[in-house]
């Protein structure tokens, strides 16, 4: 399976999550998705809404791995 | 953003507060963008109807109306403002609507629909919304989709009552399943005669921007089969249910839809 990258750091909330959630929209189930977020919120934020939608999520730092449900 | 299979970086930016929302996905998004609907009646029910349509990202837009502005609409229609009174409504709207959002496309239609033209002017839509004041349009508009097969969204208001129901023709029951015959000319007044709230109105034709919505999207369950009664004094809401009749002079099978197309 591909390994997909976003860098959404110079995103805020909710455009760092809308914009993950249209590539992983366009990523086929069980492909990943390494998503690069700026210090803060989006830390926290990010992996709990991609967890909500079903997603599979690990987190090291401000480096977010999401496995498309 | 006529068939595009992507969304540009500025639709993701204006549309991001709906792109969030779980049930929602940018194929919902460019689904909107490619539809075509069209608003009959630009008063109480036409103005937020438009509005949050055109805000919401519909493509194209076709909004009907033979009246001119008078001061006496500005207190509930707010595609209208002072400096329109005696201008078409169909010019007001459409400057009201551009200064909203710059890319839809706007298909003004200055006349009244008629039994002539009302299957013509509905086909090649893909969902229409009554936001007139007559129950002579609405039977009008209510055959022309059954005829044409062409979704409709229904609604109506006159003092602090409002209704709603979505008809999806041929699978759900039509106005005419569920008002078989016209009111009685006493009960048939038109909101012109009837005191009407703005806000009222307002909710009634923002349920019915949202039933549009999420039928052009498949975004939910719209209330087809359902009439939605909404008393503003109350405040109370009843969902009634509705079934088609077989012996519907619109709907029924003995009027196959599309057949005198
Ligand atoms: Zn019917």
């Amino acid at each position: 399976m591909a390994l997909h990258r976003l860098d959404v750091r110079d995103r805020l909330c909710p455009l760092s999550w809308v914009v993950t959630k249209l590539t992983l929209e366009r990523l086929a189930p069980g492909e990943t998705l390494v998503v690069t977020v700026a210090p803060g919120e989006a830390v926290e934020l990010l992996p709990r809404s991609a967890r909500e939608a079903g997603h599979e999520v690990s987190v090291a730092g401000t480096t977010i791995t999401i496995c498309r449900r | 953003m006529s068939g595009s299979s992507r969304l540009t970086e500025e639709e993701v930016e204006r549309y991001a507060r709906q792109l969030v929302l779980p049930q929602w996905s940018e194929a919902a998004q460019l689904a909107l963008g490619a539809a075509r609907v069209l608003v009959v009646g630009l008063g109480a029910l036409g103005s937020p109807v438009a509005l949050y349509l055109a805000a919401a990202g519909v493509g194209r837009i076709g909004l009907l109306d033979d009246d001119r502005v008078e001061r006496s609409n500005l207190a509930r229609q707010l595609l209208h403002g002072p400096a329109d009174v005696g201008r078409p409504k169909v010019e007001s709207a459409v400057a009201s609507l551009r200064a909203l959002h710059p890319h839809v496309v706007l298909e003004p239609h200055e006349l009244r629909i008629a039994e002539e033209n009302a299957v013509a002017l509905v086909a090649g839509h893909d969902l229409v919304l009554d936001c007139s004041d007559s129950f002579a349009t609405r039977y009008l508009l209510n055959d022309a989709c059954c005829q044409t097969g062409v979704p409709l969204v229904e609604a109506g208001v006159l003092g602090f009552d409002g209704l709603v129901l979505s008809i999806q023709p041929g699978s759900s029951a039509c106005y005419r399943c569920a008002f078989p015959l016209a009111p009685p000319p006493a009960v048939a007044r038109s909101c012109a005669e009837g005191g009407v709230l703005g806000a009222l109105a307002g909710v009634i034709g923002s349920l019915q921007a949202l039933e549009a919505i999420k039928l052009l999207t498949g975004v939910g369950r719209p209330a087809t089969d359902a009439l939605l009664q909404v008393d503003g004094l109350d405040l109370t809401v009843t969902r009634v249910h509705l079934q088609r009749r077989a012996d519907c002079p619109a709907c029924g099978p003995a009027h196959p839809r599309s057949s005198t197309l």
